[in-house]
């Protein structure tokens, strides 16, 4: 069994549809990397993987849990926060909780949800705080770190929920571009670790390279996918080749 | 103005002062008493109904509102002579003491909601979702992540409400409860000298609530930043 399978996914805001059917698959341990003009739908795609939007129909399955929806259906509490415990979620400006410490951000996940004990927690939290090189920070405040240590602490805290699928909607997009290259270090080397992840972004050479696929999406749709030197360099579709070479200008 | 022909005894007569100091005090433990459990319920009330007030139910959303605007549309003397006085027509008595407590708990109840309110709406949505993307539970983000924030946005607030409450239980007097206002006018009207034990009801409220805006600077101190 594959480890997503995204339906037919269509997503709606009042009469506005932003998801026009999506099918998506991914396999255990693939790394896919989801680029496209702004206002696309990548977060919303992204969003509805992990139900903080709602879809409007389809159906998504990851690892072992199954949801669809229609409209006017209501999904009970405990099916979203079955399907949401699959994943985690690392944002593009972190939401760190700012009343706690970096190893308290870690903590708090496996604590408050899963329920373990507060030593295996510790240790937990500070072997992913090393994971990420910040073991010397992780008595820090997130007004006392900077952006790219804010972001590899969400990192870790998503991490501490052992989610099978991370997604990261533009990890490194509000980070200043001298920060950029310590975050994409740490997601180079989880995707070396066999995670499975959905990547939003817009660096374009790092999704080439730490990629196993690449799906652009324009519209709501999904224009074109495969492997990143495929997309890259022999891109087959029209608006594809236009964004890229837009990119190129850059 | 002729200073030498003012009659400062008049005004206030320390002896007086200094004699009932102690029979006023007594009231100062209702003052106190009624000021802790009222601030107690109404905070739990006014977060109760602040939740309620920001549900996408309207069955919870319209009650809510319809209370917090009668409690802060009229005054609370006249909330707490309805309750005293209209509440045994219809065949409840209240003691004066309960009478203060549930007035004044609903009255702090309907200002702390939209205090909570306000607070709430503060604090980004990024932090529910990132609650959210952890997998807790509605409840567990609302206690362990986007409350702890809301109370401190919600601190200098919920200082002032205190301090009105403190000041307002001298309301109590008017329904009999025997606070410090009570007691002093007891006296006032047996020695015909009610100023000076109105200044020294004054006085006495006035040192109460300096302490207890000495401790909201310490508190704002301690909790107003996320760093130590
Ligand atoms: N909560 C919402 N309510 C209404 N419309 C929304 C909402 N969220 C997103 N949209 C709309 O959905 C469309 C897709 O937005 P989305 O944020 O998914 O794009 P994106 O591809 O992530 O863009 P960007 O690269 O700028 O982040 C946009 O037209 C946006 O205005
Ligand atoms: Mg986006």
């Amino acid at each position: 069994m594959d480890m997503i399978q995204v339906t037919n996914l269509v997503k709606r805001f009042d009469d506005q549809e932003v998801l026009h059917g999506m099918d998506v698959t991914v396999k255990r341990g693939e790394v896919l990397a989801i680029i496209g003009p702004s206002g696309s739908g990548k977060s919303t795609f992204l969003r509805c993987l992990n139900l903080l939007e709602l879809p409007t129909m389809g159906s998504i399955q990851i690892d072992n849990v199954i949801l669809s929806f229609q409209e006017h259906k209501r999904i009970a509490d405990r099916e979203i926060r079955k399907l949401r415990g699959k994943t985690g979620m690392v944002f593009q400006s972190f939401h760190l909780f700012p009343h706690m410490t970096a190893k308290q951000n870690v903590m708090e996940g496996p604590i408050q949800v899963k329920g373990i004990s507060t030593s295996r927690a510790v240790s937990l939290a500070e072997h992913l705080l090393i994971q990420v090189g910040l073991k010397d920070k992780q008595d820090a405040y997130p007004d006392q770190l900077s952006g790219g240590q804010q972001q590899r602490v969400a990192i870790a805290r998503a991490l501490a929920m052992e989610p099978e699928v991370l997604l990261l909607d533009e990890p490194t997009s509000a980070l200043d571009p001298e920060l950029v290259g310590e975050v994409l270090a740490t997601i180079r080397q989880l995707a070396k670790g066999n995670q499975t992840m959905l990547i939003v972004t817009h660096e374009l050479s790092f999704a080439r390279e730490v990629a196993d696929r690449i799906l652009f999406i324009d519209q709501g749709q999904i224009v074109e996918q495969g492997r990143p030197q495929d997309i890259f360099e022999y891109p087959q579709k029209d608006r594809t080749k236009q964004f890229l070479e837009r990119f190129n200008q850059l | 103005m002729n200073w030498n022909a003012i009659q400062w005894n008049n005004l206030f007569d320390f002896q007086l002062a200094q004699d009932s100091a102690w029979f006023v005090l007594q009231g100062l433990k209702y003052t106190i008493l009624i000021t802790i459990i009222t601030m107690v319920i109404g905070l739990l009330l006014g977060l109760i109904v602040a939740l309620m007030r920001m549900s996408s139910s309207k069955i919870l959303r319209y009650p809510a509102r319809a209370y917090i605007s009668i409690i802060r549309g009229t005054p609370l003397l006249v909330q707490l002579f309805i309750l005293y006085f209209g509440l045994p027509v219809i065949g409840l008595n209240l003691t004066p003491f309960l009478a203060a407590v549930i007035g004044l708990s609903l009255n702090v109840g309907g200002y702390s909601a939209e205090t909570f309110r306000g607070a709430l709406l503060a604090i980004p949505k990024g932090q529910w979702e990132a609650a959210y993307s952890i997998n807790m539970s509605y409840s567990k983000a609302l206690r362990r992540i986007v409350m702890p924030q809301a109370l401190r946005v919600a601190l200098p607030s919920l200082a002032n409400t205190l301090l009105s409450l403190v000041k307002d239980t001298s309301l109590l007097s008017m329904i009999t409860v025997p606070e410090m206002l009570y007691q002093a006018k007891i006296i006032g009207g047996r020695e015909f000298d009610y100023l000076t034990m109105y200044i020294l009801v004054a006085i006495f409220y006035w040192i109460v609530c300096t302490i207890l805006a000495w401790v909201q600077d310490r508190l704002e101190d301690r909790y107003g930043k996320f760093t130590k």
